[in-house]
């Protein structure tokens, strides 16, 4: 997995290019933990460049948009692959961590 | 070309990058055979979260993994030596569960018996045992 953040003020596109299985999702872990500790308000995960999604890494984003959304931040999905889009559908995450255009 | 239907049996250590390893093996093989994508991507995320389960909760040394092609289907086959664990007896998660309710693991089993069009398992000679199989049509 390679990962971009594109930061604009209090925003950030985290895009995760790749295929995250669960080392990466680890990985993916510390990257957003990291952007916790900043000022970022919101997060967009942008997984149209990710070929595989491990349910490692489901947990680590349903984790996380609960823990900001109780913060009052956010912390969404922007954008899926249609592989990424086979598993969230699979494992109903997708209306939950998606968010709609 | 028959060579290329030739089965892989390997024996992969557990360590935090069977994975990957075990990942790197499927899709060589899957080359060699011409695996349709679609299947490719099954056995992959099956794989994925199953040997996931051997390194985190196993306590397994090594594992030993069997591709195949026969009869029209690919067929896998994994054997452990940790703690056994049927993972036929993991509840499917409740997928219609509030947003507040849900639970943040256990799609890890329940993906692979998804993906996947059989999944059967025995506890036989010390070894957890799974085979599982996708149609190549």
């Amino acid at each position: 997995m390679a990962t971009r953040k594109n930061i604009a003020g209090t925003e950030c596109e985290l895009v995760l290019d790749g295929r995250i299985d669960g080392p990466a999702a680890h990985e993916l872990e510390l990257e957003v933990l990291a952007l916790a500790k900043t000022g970022i308000q919101s997060v967009y995960v942008n997984l149209s460049p990710a070929n595989f999604l491990c349910s490692a890494a489901i947990r680590v984003l349903l984790q996380h948009h609960r823990q900001w959304k109780a913060k009052g931040k956010k912390f969404v999905v922007s954008r899926t692959s249609p592989e990424v889009d086979e598993i969230l559908d699979l494992t109903g995450m997708r209306d939950l961590i998606v968010e709609k255009p | 070309m028959k060579s290329a239907r030739k089965p892989l049996d390997i024996v992969l250590p557990v360590t935090p990058g069977l994975t990957r390893a075990a990942h790197a093996r499927l899709e060589a093989f899957a080359e060699a055979t011409r695996l349709p994508r679609k299947v490719m991507f099954a056995a992959d995320t099956a794989l994925e979260e199953l040997l996931q389960n051997v390194v985190d909760y196993s306590g397994a040394h090594e594992v030993r993994l069997l591709l195949s092609v026969e009869c029209g289907e690919l067929r896998l086959e994994l054997a452990d030596d940790g703690r056994p664990f049927n993972p036929l007896e993991v509840e499917n998660p409740d997928l219609g569960l509030p947003f507040e309710l849900r639970p943040e693991g256990g799609l890890g089993v329940f993906l692979a018996r998804k993906m996947m069009d059989r999944v059967g398992y025995e506890h036989r000679d010390g070894r957890n045992r799974l085979s599982l199989a996708k149609t190549l049509a």
